[in-house]
């Protein structure tokens, strides 16, 4: 009789729990790191009707609260984190770094060469003016800050990578501590039979923001520890962990590389993917590869544009002058290109070398050897043929006054190759001249100020010469800015996709693990209308009571 | 698929977010008139872009520079054609002192409008194009055209290397055309010995054989074509064949300048020179002007002065053509600046296309972009409320 009435109680518990875990559910409905879970009910166990042969159900409980997910789709999540977190990184550093190199603009180092030309090509014009000098020296200035700028802020961005390296290599071992405590609160409760469902997603949500830093495995043993590996090092086993740490590369400023202590020994540690990789790529590998590209850009065009400027002469009649120079306390040609000393000093501008004794250096260059046999009223006319590897040149004289050249005095030949190392030998009038291509041009051996040839041959180092790599110096930088644009470009798009792919993965995984209003506000009411006739079982079990009590009066 | 709430919020905030880049990217575009603001936008486009710039950029400096160079032309062009006036009017005093009816009162006057012509046809070489000298090469802050002050005075000449010559003098400044002369003695042994007066390519200009043996200590007059005459005094001892000197005649003028070129570039290959020197084109005529105003002034006959009108007649022809080489520099420079217009232009247009926005097209997308965003949002707002739980009372 009274059977009725426990089958009632234990549907009222029953129902009453899994209304609980409805409101559970509701409750964390804006959870990101939750499980839904449900309450599984199953049959008591069924007793034996005496005198016969009949099992007879004795009511309902709550055999056990599930986490409802699915362990692949959040693998999967997990991996295509690790991803998505290193193209976050990249393409966080190559828009910083496309901001720095500020193209296209009328301030970047593009629009730096293009005036300092502008000022070369006024020095051709007017040589021997002072305002058109100054601007020369000023413009040669502005372009070495540009080099220096680009170079500065690099570094520092370098150096502010290398400190956020270290903010989360402190994250990844704070989370593997907390990892650890939790592993140590879940097998106590497993120990005991107990479904720590809450912790559970806890640590998983600790171990998921893991997956974003750096590429980490992570296995759960037969008591229910989350083990986890890094680089395949152990980086937290059952309740302990092994500590990362940060050591100053000896090659390379801003460099620290990512140490793990393993009961003392120090391993290094290289993460394939995840933000930890993304961001030492960016320091280590984009940041050097751009500087040394322009490094080479600077160093190349300060080689060739002093060899050309020390061939001219300035306004002393010398030659000899530098305009740039590395200043030696850095070795990066970025940072060190400077307008020489002797340029920026007091009455430098004299210093510039706008003069040639050649009408046409990028022709023949002369080179004074002996000055007491100069005749500076002697003109000399030298004529450069060239096939396959020979250059053959002839040599005309005539006095300034005389109307043209006679016959050659000299005729021969070099190899194109020899050419630039064995000057043609004119010692006896004093100076010897080296062939650097075809053509015609005049030598000349006074220095007046009027002389702008070299001003003309000045300003083709920048978008005429090959100076570097079979092209111009600008022509070297538009592919550097090209090489930034497409990577850039590139880490653009993978940022994008990966997102999607993780944003899809976690639809997925809500869609699994999530909680739904709708639904739980429809269990509420199957539920609420079970224990209401529950409830109203109990009541009948009593009226019958009653009417068997009633029997007995 | 179930469906979460947080799902759907998630997935419309992902929609909204993307709505608004795009909302932006396109507001960008248009705020800044141009297809990309960085490399990444389009990494060719901007180097392309880079390299237009670059181009515009040396067009407009080129243009700057054919300009220059171009004023420089047309100042020398204006010089040249003054001193033909000059030229053209000492051609015609000359002309008109042929004519021997002129008594030398009438000379004399002449001669002042001469030496004015003179003193304007070396200030016109002596023009300036701001601090710069015109004709002196590349000399150009030395003035190119100097009057010798020994010129004068100086009848009686230096010598150089004399050997047992004592001096030699001239009878005015018209008599030798400037330059280096060497005076020597050919000693026959006779009777007959000669003096002989050659310049500076060994041709003899002058020589004077004598009746009887040189003395020491004697003057010689040795006559030249022109019926100058020239005074050689013998030196101390007795004149033999070693016996010589060399003597500078001093020109009136003197070229100060070098005979280098200015070349101004022109365009990345290309140069031209753009200057004339007054040794070139002013000194002879200098000099002839002032042999004529000499003569003048001393009241030389018609003859003399008609030599100089072939004179004027040639320097008139240098400068003809030097004019009309100074005229096809500066149309060249028309036509390079035509060039230089035509490829700017080019540049611009190709430029345009490929970092311009089409307004059309982008008010058009940004109209459509607002459009989905817009809705995007009304459809947030209304998808989002309701659920169960506003039904279930």
């Amino acid at each position: 009789m009274f059977d009725g009435i426990n089958i009632g109680l234990s549907a009222l518990q029953t129902q009453k729990k899994s209304i609980e875990t409805t409101g559970h559910n509701i409750a964390n409905a804006n959870n990101e790191d939750y499980s839904r879970q449900r309450a599984i009910q199953t049959a008591k166990e069924p007793n034996l009707l005496a005198g016969s042969n009949f099992m007879q159900g004795t009511g309902v409980k709550v055999a056990d609260i599930q986490r409802i997910r699915d362990e692949f789709i959040n693998q999967q999540v997990r991996e295509e984190s690790q991803e998505s977190g290193y193209w976050n990184q990249i393409q966080q550093g190559m828009e910083r770094i496309e901001y720095i190199f500020n193209e296209p603009s009328d301030s970047g180092l593009q629009s730096a060469f293009d005036k300092f030309w502008n000022s070369l090509q006024d020095l051709n014009t007017y040589p021997n003016d002072t305002a058109t000098r100054a601007a020369v020296k000023n413009q040669g200035m502005v372009l070495s800050k540009a080099f220096r700028t680009i170079n500065e802020q690099m570094m520092d961005y370098k150096r502010s990578l290398n400190n956020d390296f270290g903010k989360k290599v402190s994250e990844i071992n704070s989370i593997a501590d907390r990892i650890s405590r939790y592993n140590k609160q879940i097998t106590t409760a497993l120990a005991s039979n107990k479904t720590p469902n809450d912790l559970l997603d806890k640590r998983e949500a600790l171990f998921n923001d893991l997956n974003e830093l750096a590429t980490v495995k992570g296995k759960t043993d037969k008591v229910g520890n989350l083990n986890i590996t890094i680089d395949g090092k152990k980086l937290v086993s059952k309740f302990d962990t092994n500590k990362l740490k940060v050591e100053e590369s000896d090659d390379h400023p801003y460099a620290d590389k990512l140490i793990l202590d393993i009961n003392g020994n120090n391993i290094e540690v290289k993460p394939e993917t995840g933000e930890i990789r993304g961001l030492m790529e960016v320091r280590d590998s984009e940041i050097p590869t751009y500087l040394d590209n322009l490094d080479n850009i600077a160093e190349s065009f300060a080689k060739e544009f002093n060899e050309k400027h020390s061939n001219g002469f300035d306004l002393n009649g010398e030659t000899g002058n530098k305009f740039f120079e590395l200043n030696s306390n850095y070795s990066r040609a970025s940072r060190a290109i400077q307008v020489h000393a002797s340029i920026k000093a007091e009455g430098g501008i004299n210093k510039i070398a706008a003069g040639n004794y050649s009408e046409n250096p990028d022709i023949a260059e002369v080179n004074i050897v002996d000055t007491s046999n100069i005749n500076k009223d002697q003109y000399y006319k030298v004529e450069v043929s060239k096939d396959d590897d020979k250059y053959y040149y002839q040599v005309f004289e005539k006095n300034g006054g005389d109307s043209s050249f006679g016959s050659p005095i000299t005729t021969g030949d070099i190899n194109i190759e020899d050419a630039a190392d064995n000057p043609i030998d004119f010692s006896s009038r004093g100076f010897e001249f080296t062939i650097n291509g075809s053509g015609e041009t005049i030598i000349n051996l006074n220095t007046n100020q009027g002389n702008g040839n070299n001003a003309a041959s000045l300003s083709k180092t920048i978008n005429q010469d090959e100076v570097l790599n079979g092209t111009s110096v600008t022509n070297n930088y538009r592919a550097l800015i090209s090489t930034i644009g497409v990577n850039a470009q590139r880490a653009d798009q993978m940022k994008e996709s990966q997102g999607d792919l993780v944003r899809q993965l976690e639809n997925i995984k809500q869609s699994v693990s999530g909680v739904s209003l709708d639904e739980e506000m429809a269990n509420m009411i199957k539920y609420q209308q079970a224990y209401n006739a529950a409830a109203k079982l109990i009541t009948k079990n009593d009226e019958m009571l009653d009417s068997l009590m009633a029997m007995i009066r | 698929m179930r469906i979460t709430n947080s799902m759907m919020t998630n997935n419309m905030l992902e929609n909204l977010i993307n709505n608004r880049e795009n909302l932006d990217k396109l507001n960008q575009q248009l705020s800044s008139g141009t297809k990309f603001s960085k490399p990444s936008d389009n990494p060719i486009g901007v180097t392309t872009s880079m390299g237009f710039h670059t181009q515009m950029n040396n067009y407009e400096q080129y243009q700057r520079d054919v300009n220059n160079s171009k004023s420089w032309l047309e100042s020398t062009e204006s010089s040249l054609s003054d001193a033909n006036n000059v030229l053209q009017r000492t051609n015609e005093l000359a002309i008109y002192a042929s004519n021997d009816t002129l008594n030398p009162e009438d000379r004399k006057i002449m001669a002042e409008e001469v030496k004015e012509l003179r003193d304007e046809l070396i200030s016109i070489a002596n023009s300036k194009l701001g601090d710069e000298y015109l004709f002196s090469g590349q000399a150009t802050g030395t003035k190119p055209i100097e009057v010798n002050n020994n010129y004068h005075t100086n009848n009686d000449l230096t010598l150089v290397n004399s050997t047992n010559i004592s001096s030699v003098k001239r009878s005015s400044s018209t008599t030798l055309n400037p330059g280096s002369y060497t005076v020597s003695i050919e000693d026959s042994g006779g009777i007959t010995d000669t003096i002989k007066i050659s310049n500076e390519d060994g041709e003899v200009v002058a020589e004077k054989d004598t009746d009887s043996p040189l003395t020491a200590d004697t003057n010689y007059e040795i006559e030249l074509d022109n019926g100058e005459k020239i005074t050689v005094r013998t030196g101390t001892t007795i004149p033999t064949n070693t016996d010589q000197a060399e003597f500078e005649v001093p020109s009136f003028v003197n070229y100060n300048g070098d005979h280098n070129k200015i070349l101004r570039k022109i365009s990345d290959d290309d140069n031209m020179q753009v200057n004339i020197n007054a040794a070139e084109v002013f000194k002879d005529n200098i000099e002839t002007i002032n042999k004529m105003y000499e003569d003048l002034k001393n009241g030389e006959g018609g003859e003399k002065i008609s030599s100089y009108i072939s004179d004027f007649e040639e320097g008139m022809t240098t400068n003809t053509s030097a004019r009309a080489e100074v005229g096809a520099k500066i149309n060249r420079l028309d036509l390079v600046n035509n060039r230089i217009d035509d490829n700017l232009l080019n540049v611009k247009k190709l430029n345009s296309k490929n970092e311009d926005i089409d307004l059309a097209k982008l008010v058009t997308d940004l109209k459509m972009s607002e459009n989905v965003y817009r809705a995007s949002l009304s459809s947030a707002a209304r998808v989002i409320q309701p659920s169960l739980v506003d039904f279930v009372k």
